[in-house]
């Protein structure tokens, strides 16, 4: 018994063998076979490279282009992404280095700089505190100059939300406290300045520093209702620029300050640039062929096997349950498909199970068309016959003689109801009943068309593609097995 | 006076995957007016492909690679597709095996035959042609009536006929038949040979009967040529074959089948299946199944040439010493 | 039993596939959620008068027996009174009809199918005679492609390429806007902007089904020439064109009647899709909307209608069948 067992693996590993070397013997089916290890990789991938839900991270500037676009010509006026200060809530001491001071140099003796654990929220974030002994005004300006090195702005820019802590601060003797950055020694802009009079207490701008938001802008020196974005009118040259902090101290004090640093968001990104949310675009595509392959693996497999199951019955009884069974199937196939997905997903929830089982609940009749006529023409051959009369039962002539003779067919038709299924797939999700929880290919070009974004060519095409991609590679592998197994369409030999 | 039909060393071959199918292999036969050749052979022996090369219809990948035909006096290989096209039919017509699809089924038996009246004398007006279709079906012994229905109402036996009628509707010198009555019952099967050798003899139509079946070729052809495996073996004045077979093949052939006197002999089957074309045998193709093979004939193509006795030529190393 | 006898049966099975449409489009919008809550905010809703109020309540509402509801139903689907649209407050049939929603559809994807089918016939039986050259690999490769291209992705390129990029068409809509307020141009001008807005739509769907069409007629043409009577026809004499689209075309268009018949759904389908990327007012576009806001009589009568005209186009390819295949009378 064992040894017959191994035998039987044995020859279906040698069958497996030869029917790979047929396949890929034609160019067709070795191109897509060569595609789906691709997707495949894509899929596996996927989840190691980008864990989590890319559409939930930021990573760059909204409707950011793909980064390579900046090595062509259009791509001139891209900027990336920049940060300019490495540790701007001075969790470390060495935090100190990064900024240069400057002060008048007659007072140099009455001022002392060091890194303090002090800070609003607790470390290991820490802050920089400086010390002034002299009895009369004294201002301090704490800076780094930095080089934007890019032609064109960023796509926003934003500031840490500054905190400063003066002790020894009070109406009489206030500090005065400015945040601003320079355009080379040009012109500078203020964001926030304030006279701090309350000591021992951790003060911050009271809107946000986003180069987006209005009242920035609005203390960044731009109208309302200018067209120019803040970050276009700053950041318009390539050139050195200063983000400082200037501290007026009217007597003796001592001020702690952190969160200081500005981090612009870049107009290019990556391998295939942001959404409107600035999310990655090639870690959400990259994403999109998990639930393109899962969907239409799991539909097709399910329509198929439900198509076998009622061709075969269809085939081999004779009477009332072939009469009913077909019957059923063509009124089936007057449902028109996709209206009734609709309606039906809009009954039972846009969740990725219900559209798995609809789309396999719709797909089986072709095919059990298909099976059943096979089965037909099957059963009146001799060895049906002489099977029957040897005494075999139903279950067993269909499983040891009509399966194995309807398996290519099964084969075929699989192979070619996965693109159906993806295209199916891939069209709910872009009508927007899709599942929202999931990234596919359809919902990325439908998050595409809701932002107005149908122009952004890097973030349309690439899903796309990728649907294509997909397809293509079941239709070439379904067409090729359909010239091997499909007498009609066999070439000579 | 030449004969209206001359084929000389014909080589067709089969274009596949694997190579050439070298079907039909330096083939030369004639015939003369108002004459039948029988071409008789196993089936995968060529007969079929002659009978598709004479017209030169061949299926896909099917080539006339050598050889010349030549009907009555102009050599059909060397033509151009369009004055091919004006000698079928014409020239040359074929009768296909009845129960085969040789009729098209979405057009009526009638419109199939005025058609092949039309395509060779376009100024016949409709009405005259049906006319003519009219008279051919009941010169094959078919009611007239019967133009206007489809090929499925009509019985194997009557599609037989009705395929023969069609056949004459361009009134041709030579007419092709492939198999003629086959997968019929025996009784039509007769009928069928029977109305072709009346029509042979009252139009004076040259033949060539392209059958399996020996028995059927002796009753009407003349001459007769056994084809083996893409070669004429014999050829000759059926006669003389049937009666004093040379060829081990031919040997084999006749007493395969019953005996066309009635004489009550044991029937026997050659042993072997036909070589596969595409790499044949070298020399003789049937050195693998022949009885009698010697060195030479694993070596040496014989040639199809008088033996020491008998009236035909025959292709075999055995009669080699008689004819130097 | 003759050409006649096939038809009445055809017709009646025709008959049957229309009663089970009916029941399914019951089976469904009874089991829709909020369909009842629906019905209340109707009641709620000063722009609804009573007597549409009592038209939902006697279809979906519990307050009859389920019988007496579905016989209601019956009756308005028998008579295409579906009620009104809750978006625009107008009955169904006439957003359908009158508004050229109707016509509009019918002008895409009929003018695609047919367009298809011509372009998948011509091309297919010129690629079937020529097995294996290259010109039968391109266009099998080139169906098998658009094929597996997502239509709404390629009526988006086309949108981005030939509206946006080029600005040969329009970006998308029926016509233009200001025919609305500044009254339609006369008929050369009228024909001309209509086509205008018509072809990129026209060939976005003309696409989804051509390549299916192809790949089919080339598959049945290589089926056909392979049978005798093509042998026959040639050693008629008949040339090679007239083999190819009298004998075999003949025949391989058999399957194609019955499989573009089926087909219809799925073009459906696609005209939605279509319509909805191109913000096309059809039908296709009538029902994505009324998904999007829940308007349950236009959804169940769409779906109706929908697959009223697919009944339709298997009963009009079993006509035509019946007529190109003599055998079909007798059996």
């Amino acid at each position: 018994m064992k040894a017959s067992g191994e035998t039987n693996l044995r020859f279906n590993l040698r069958r497996t063998y030869k029917f790979l070397k047929v396949l890929l013997s034609n160019r067709m089916a070795a191109l897509g076979v060569i595609m789906l290890i691709i997707a495949i990789g894509a899929a596996l991938v996927a989840p190691v490279l980008y864990p989590g839900n890319p559409q939930l991270v930021k990573v760059s500037g909204d409707f950011a282009q793909p980064g390579w676009v900046a090595y062509f010509p259009d791509g001139y006026y891209l900027s990336n992404n920049m940060v300019v200060v490495s540790d701007p809530s001075f969790a470390n001491p060495s935090a100190l280095q990064e900024w240069s001071y400057n002060y008048p140099q007659a007072q140099g003796a009455f001022l002392s700089f060091a890194w303090s654990p002090s800070t609003p929220v607790g470390p290991p974030s820490g802050s920089l505190q400086i010390t002034s002994n002299a009895s009369s005004s004294l201002g301090v300006t704490v800076s780094k100059v930095f080089h934007y090195p890019y032609h064109g702005p960023p796509s926003k820019f934003q500031l840490r939300a500054f905190q400063i802590d003066a002790q020894g601060a009070s109406v009489n003797q206030p500090v005065q406290v400015s945040l601003f950055l320079t355009r080379g020694t040009e012109k500078t802009y203020t964001f926030w300045s304030t006279n701090v009079t309350n000591s021992n207490q951790w003060i911050s701008p009271r809107y946000l520093l986003d180069s987006d938001a209005d009242q920035f802008k609005l203390a960044g020196g731009l109208q309302p209702g200018e067209p120019l974005s803040l970050s276009a009118a700053i950041f318009s040259q390539v050139n050195d620029y200063t983000l400082g902090v200037s501290i007026h101290f009217s007597g003796p004090g001592r001020v702690n300050l952190t969160n200081l640093g500005l981090v612009a968001d870049g107009t290019s990104f990556g391998l295939l640039g942001t959404d409107s949310q600035g999310s990655d675009l090639f870690a959400e595509v990259l994403h999109g062929a998990r639930i393109s392959l899962f969907v239409g693996l799991v539909s097709a497999f399910l329509g198929i096997s439900l198509g076998l199951i009622v061709g075969l019955i269809a085939g081999y009884k004779t009477g009332l349950t072939d009469e009913a069974l077909m019957r059923f199937t063509d009124m089936m196939l007057v449902l028109p498909a996709l209206p009734l997905l609709l309606v039906l997903i809009t009954v039972l929830g846009q969740n990725i199970f219900n559209i798995i089982i609809l789309i396999g609940f719709l797909g089986w009749m072709g095919f059990a068309r298909v099976i059943r006529s096979q089965v037909l023409s099957l059963k009146v051959r001799p060895f049906i016959e002489a099977a029957r009369a040897a005494g075999a039962g139903t279950g067993r002539i269909l499983k040891v003689h009509i399966f194995p003779n309807v398996v290519s067919l099964t084969y075929v038709n699989l192979a070619l109801a996965v693109p159906a299924a993806i295209l199916t797939e891939a069209a709910l999700s872009f009508l927007g009943l899709g599942d929202p929880t999931l990234i596919s290919w359809g919902q990325i070009i439908s998050n595409a068309q809701a932002a107005n974004a149908l122009k952004d060519w890097w973030w349309i095409i690439p899903p796309g593609i990728g649907i294509a991609f997909v397809s293509l590679t079941f239709v070439l592998i379904g067409y090729a097995l359909d010239e091997m197994f499909n007498p009609r369409l066999r070439r000579r030999r | 006076m030449a004969p209206v039909l001359e084929v000389q060393n014909l080589t067709t071959h089969y274009e596949t995957l694997r190579g050439w199918v070298r079907a039909v292999d330096d083939v030369s036969f004639s015939v003369e007016k108002g004459e039948a050749l029988g071409i008789a052979g196993e089936s995968g022996s060529g007969k079929s492909t002659v009978a598709l090369s004479l017209l030169r219809i061949l299926p896909r990948g099917g080539r006339i690679r050598k050889g010349r035909i030549l009907f009555e006096g102009t050599d059909l290989a060397s033509l151009s597709n369009e004055e091919m096209r004006k000698i079928r039919w014409k020239g040359i017509s074929i009768v296909f095996q009845g129960a085969m699809n040789a009729f098209n089924p979405v057009f009526k038996v009638g419109d199939q035959i005025i058609e092949a009246i039309q395509i060779h004398e376009p100024k016949t007006d409709k009405k005259a042609a049906l006319d003519r279709a009219r008279n051919l079906l009941e010169l094959v012994g078919v009611e007239p009536d019967r133009v206007d229905n489809y090929p499925h109402e009509f019985s194997g036996g009557m599609r037989q006929r009705a395929l023969i009628a069609m056949a004459l509707a361009a009134n041709p010198k030579l007419l092709i038949a492939d198999e003629p009555g086959t997968a019929l019952d025996v009784i039509v099967q007769a009928q069928t040979l029977k109305l072709m050798r009346e029509l042979k003899d009252r139009l004076g139509l040259s033949m060539v009967m392209i059958s399996h079946d020996l028995s059927i070729i002796a009753e009407t052809c003349e001459k007769v040529a056994i084809m083996y495996a893409g070669r004429i073996v014999e050829y000759g004045d059926a006669e003389g074959i049937f009666k004093e077979p040379l060829h081990p093949y031919t040997q084999g052939l006749v007493k395969a089948f019953p005996s066309i006197k009635g004489e009550r002999i044991r029937l026997t089957s050659i042993p072997g299946s036909p070589p596969d074309l595409l790499d044949p045998p070298s020399g003789c193709r049937f050195n693998p199944r022949c009885p009698f093979v010697m060195d030479v004939c694993h070596k040496v193509v014989p040639p199809l040439a008088p033996p020491g006795k008998g009236t035909h030529l025959v292709a075999c190393h055995l009669y080699g010493e008689g004819r130097k | 039993m003759g050409l006649r006898g096939y038809i009445l049966k055809r017709f009646a099975y025709t008959i049957f596939l229309v009663l089970f449409v009916i029941i399914v489009n019951w089976l469904i919008f009874q089991a829709m959620p909020g369909v009842q809550g629906a019905i209340a905010a109707l009641q709620g809703n000063p722009r609804s008068t009573p007597k549409q109020y009592q038209f939902y309540q006697d279809i979906y509402g519990l307050n009859k027996p389920p019988l007496d509801r579905f016989i209601t139903y019956f009756w308005s689907m028998l008579t295409f009174s579906f009620g009104n649209s809750y978006q625009t407050q107008h009955p169904v049939i006439n957003d359908v009809a009158h508004t050229g929603r109707l016509f509009n559809t019918l002008l895409l994807v009929g003018a695609s199918t047919v367009l298809a089918i011509l372009l998948g016939l011509v091309i297919g039986v010129i690629v079937s005679a020529r097995r294996g050259s290259s010109v039968d690999s391109f266009s099998v490769t080139a169906s098998l492609t658009t094929f597996s291209l997502p239509t709404f992705w390629m009526g988006i390129m086309l949108i981005t390429f030939f509206a946006t990029v080029l600005n040969w068409f329009p970006q998308g809509n029926t016509v233009p806007f200001d025919w609305g307020s500044n009254g339609i141009p006369p008929w050369p001008q009228y024909l001309l902007t209509r086509l205008q807005y018509l072809t990129l739509p026209l060939v976005t769907l003309t696409l989804f089904q051509y390549g299916g069409y192809l790949l089919l007629t080339r598959a049945t043409m290589l089926e056909t020439l392979s049978e005798d009577y093509i042998t026959t026809a040639r050693a008629k004499g008949l040339k090679e064109r007239a083999v190819l689209y009298k004998h075999a075309l003949k025949n391989a268009s058999l399957p194609i009647v019955t499989a573009s018949a089926l087909a219809f759904g799925t073009v459906l389908g696609g005209a939605i899709i279509t319509e909805t990327v191109f913000n096309w007012d059809g039908l296709g576009l009538y029902l994505f909307n009324a998904i999007q806001n829940k308007d349950f009589p236009v959804m169940q009568a769409m779906f109706y209608i929908l697959a009223l005209s697919v009944i339709a186009a298997n009963f009009l390819s079993d006509l035509i069948y019946g007529i190109l295949d003599p055998r079909i009378r007798y059996e």
